[in-house]
């Protein structure tokens, strides 16, 4: 590129003109690869920028947002208790506590459920008292939560002089519902 | 250079030189956009990378992993092979309970030998229940079934809660404390086969 350039200047008009489109084609060519470089190099940064902030990872709250996580902790714990404890002589009230504390799908399958206590407990005079001895949030996103939760339950009946008790593991969806934890789904295993 | 070139040319070049130049201001413009693009990802990922939640995220995400494979492994017993096995244990261990393990190695590969157990473990659900990073303390919360055969016997299924004391070593987790929650539920027959993961 440099060689014919002296002509260029020395002679007339005409002659310049090889060596300017010359240098015009070079000056595309490097800039046409300096852009495939560019973009390039926009692409590998935004991919490693988006597997490191829009993984399923990323997004999930639980123990990153720690007051949070205590929140539905301590409300889940809570809202298991009301759900899986009652006392065949203050039945209402039980429903009543609980009904609080669930929301979505899981009203319908807790009124299931309480139907057929209202009909067995008061026989057997029952009184099952739940308690959580460990709770873990697994996920957390905005307004909904999975919790594992292990159950205990004492079930103490008329008749029986040592209390029953049934161990039980539980994944609940949890939804905040007006600024309240609620069980939108439990499932057993 | 080009300076030079241009200023007796610019004028009789123009019909000449346009498309050319036309192309080459074009290309110069995208370029200029790539890089400012290019500078703009970069940045991101440079912020993804030193970001502290995320770091925390990833943080819970390996003590999930890392809790789940090890109390499988600390609930997974061949008797046909149990030296392995128990080094297999004391490989996912750390502090209190590797110096358990490690002390009554002989005793419980006795016990294993004896009694010609088989067990098989399946995670059926796992949580990070608290994380320290500074501190590189976890804990966590396994649920899981496990299958165990003894020569003469019926296999049988225990429901295990365990709750896991965990501290970082390393790139990964170990377990320093495995700790069961409440007591144990079991039956007869082998644990159904696993759900979908959780």
């Amino acid at each position: 590129m440099t060689i014919p350039a002296p002509p260029q200047i020395a002679d007339t008009e005409e002659v310049a003109t090889p060596p300017r489109r010359l240098t015009g084609v070079a000056t595309l060519v490097a800039l046409v690869a300096a852009l495939v470089m560019a973009v390039g190099l926009a692409a590998w940064f935004r991919g490693e920028a988006n597997q490191l902030t829009g993984s399923p990872a990323a997004t999930n709250q639980a123990l990153v947002d720690k007051d949070a996580t205590a929140q539905v902790s301590a409300q889940i714990s809570d809202a298991v208790k009301r759900v899986y404890s009652y006392d065949f002589g203050r039945l209402d009230d039980n429903e009543r506590a609980a009904n609080e504390v669930v929301t979505g799908a899981f009203v319908d399958n807790f009124r299931q459920q309480f139907a057929k206590i209202r009909q067995l407990a008061p026989p057997q005079q029952a009184v099952v008292v739940a308690s959580v001895p460990a709770i873990a949030v697994k996920s957390l996103d905005g307004d909904r939560a999975i919790v594992l939760v292990f159950l205990d339950q004492q079930a103490h009946q008329a008749g029986q002089t040592k209390p029953l008790v049934a161990t039980g593991r539980l994944s609940i969806t949890a939804q905040r519902v007006d600024g309240r934890w609620k069980i939108a789904d439990a499932e057993s295993f | 250079m080009t300076s030079i070139a241009t200023k007796p040319t610019l004028q009789s070049q123009t019909p000449q030189g346009g498309p050319l130049r036309k192309a080459i201001l074009a290309v110069a413009a995208l370029t200029v956009v790539a890089l400012v693009t290019a500078g703009w990802f970069g940045l991101s990922w440079y912020m993804a990378a030193h970001d502290k939640s995320l770091a925390v995220s990833g943080e819970r995400d390996a003590v999930l992993r890392n809790a789940a494979q090890a109390t499988l492994t600390l609930n997974n017993i061949d008797y046909r092979h149990v030296q392995d096995g128990l080094t297999l244990w004391e490989q996912s261990a750390t502090g209190q309970l590797l110096t358990q393990l490690r002390t009554n190695r002989d005793s419980y590969a006795r016990a294993i030998t004896d009694s010609a157990t088989v067990t098989n473990g399946n995670v059926v659900d796992a949580a990070v229940a608290a994380l320290d990073q500074q501190a590189g303390t976890a804990q966590a919360l396994v649920a899981l079934d496990v299958t165990s055969q003894v020569e003469k016997g019926d296999p049988g299924c225990v429901h295990r809660r365990v709750h896991l004391d965990m501290v970082r070593a390393g790139q990964s987790w170990k377990v320093s404390n495995l700790t069961p929650v409440g007591e144990t539920y079991s039956e007869p027959g082998p644990c159904p086969p696993p759900a979908s993961p959780k």
